[in-house]
């Protein structure tokens, strides 16, 4: 019934009734509310996919007002393009030093360190005091300034608690100037989070962060996942913990 | 930043310039903005008024019911704070906060008869865009009453019968995208 009823509207919108039957159809429409109002449904429907005008609009100031933003979009896309290019890097550096060395964790640590590439333009649109602070915290970063950067990441973080990027590299920040209590701590609170492109980057470093704080056991233990889970690192874990064992 | 008489503002908008569109955007959204927020809003929903602002401003332009008495900026304000207090009205947990107004003085009362509608037809709209290109064309094509020969020929089809299917199928999807979509009202 229902189906007939919009089969009846829609010939009658599209013009394929004869006149009779266009009569009787909009007497139908006078008599029944409900057909009245599934009627005005379609009716509106037709005119407003028909309003190519300002469809062009809507998506002209979609990309205005989306431009600005700008800052926000084009960090996501270097994010994703940075860590593949890392983890490129990182293939090609564990190939290099894939040899027998002793085992000698500092040595180790320092061979399979490396800090992770900033992702942050510093040429980006900048519209608030957190912003500008956001910038300056990775310039600093960028620069090797780590203790100002450490400063600035805490400061913008204490607002905005849950951005997993800045802890991420505060967390970096910290494992470069050897606080590596505090970055074990940020780098679990990482790994707790989740949901977020750092979290296999975050094993790593926390296996690392272990390894240099000489507590080789729990080293082993996150490089074995980071194994059993294939994360983007799992060839560098496996040959580091060939040379632990 | 130049400056630009209303006259250049209301043809831009009718010509959907894109550089006077720029430049509203950019002298007049930071106000919008902050309103919105001091408000209970998001940036984004600021974005999303300012947006349907100026769709407002177009559709009155082209019916010649747009009357300006007041200047632009007043004009765009008063409709953004309109869009504003009907959307907060909608959510009853959100109440506006009359006192915020103090600040945005030159805000006026106006009332946009085309609200409504243009709420309505959005919603319509975004939705048609989810709709595949194939699907989108034919509907389209059906409604501007262009011969159903011409369609087979414009889309590559050479059945009539399924041209008329697919037509069917593709309103059919767009109307369960519409129905399913909590925004939606039939009024």
């Amino acid at each position: 019934m229902m189906e007939d009823r919009n089969d009846l509207i829609e010939s009658y919108l599209e013009g394929e009734m004869s006149v009779r039957e266009q009569m009787e159809f909009e007497n139908l429409l006078r008599n029944d509310p409900e057909l009245m109002k599934a009627f005005l449904f379609r009716k509106n429907l037709n005119e407003a996919i028909t309003e190519n005008d300002v469809m062009d609009l809507r998506d002209n100031l979609n990309s205005i007002t989306s431009e600005e933003s700008l800052f926000k979009h084009s960090k996501k896309i270097r994010i994703y393009s940075a860590v593949a290019a890392v983890a490129a890097v990182l293939i090609a550096v564990s190939i290099i030093f894939f040899s027998n060395d002793p085992f000698n964790k500092e040595d180790l640590y320092d061979q399979y360190y490396s800090k992770y590439p900033s992702i942050v333009n510093a040429r980006s649109f900048v519209d608030s005091e957190e912003e500008k602070i956001f910038l300056q915290s990775f310039e600093s970063y960028e620069n090797g300034e780590f203790e100002k950067a450490i400063r600035q990441m805490r400061q913008l973080l204490q607002k905005d608690e849950s951005n997993n990027l800045l802890l991420f590299y505060l967390a970096i920040s910290e494992l470069e100037q050897g606080q590596l209590t505090d970055s074990e701590k940020h780098l679990k609170q990482l790994i707790a989070n989740s949901n977020h492109i750092f979290l296999e980057q975050a094993h790593w470093y926390l296996a690392l962060n272990y390894l240099k704080q000489n507590k080789t056991e729990d080293s082993k233990i996150v490089l074995n996942l980071i194994i059993n889970q294939k994360f983007s690192m799992h060839q560098e874990a496996e040959s580091l913990l060939r040379k632990i064992n | 930043m130049k400056y630009k008489d209303r006259n250049t503002l209301i043809e831009g908008i009718r010509n959907q310039d894109k550089k006077t569109l720029q430049f509203i955007y950019a002298k007049y959204f930071p106000t919008i903005k902050r309103f919105i927020i001091d408000n209970q809003g998001s940036e984004q929903d600021a974005k999303d008024v300012f947006q349907e602002a100026i769709i407002i401003i177009y559709r009155k332009i082209k019916d010649g019911t747009f009357d300006l008495s007041s200047t632009f900026k007043t004009y765009l304000y008063s409709v953004c704070r309109f869009i504003w207090v009907k959307q907060l009205a909608k959510n009853k947990e959100l109440e506006e906060d009359k006192n915020n107004y103090a600040e945005y003085e030159q805000i006026e009362e106006v009332h946009i008869d085309e609200y409504k509608k243009n709420e309505q037809y959005k919603l319509y709209q975004i939705h048609f865009k989810r709709l595949s290109k194939d699907c989108q064309k034919i509907l389209q094509l059906f409604l501007k009453k262009v011969s159903l020969t011409e369609i087979a020929d414009e889309m590559g089809i050479d059945s009539m019968q399924f041209m008329k299917r697919k037509k069917y199928k593709c309103k059919e999807q767009l109307i369960r995208y519409i129905k399913s979509d909590p925004n939606f009202n039939e009024e």
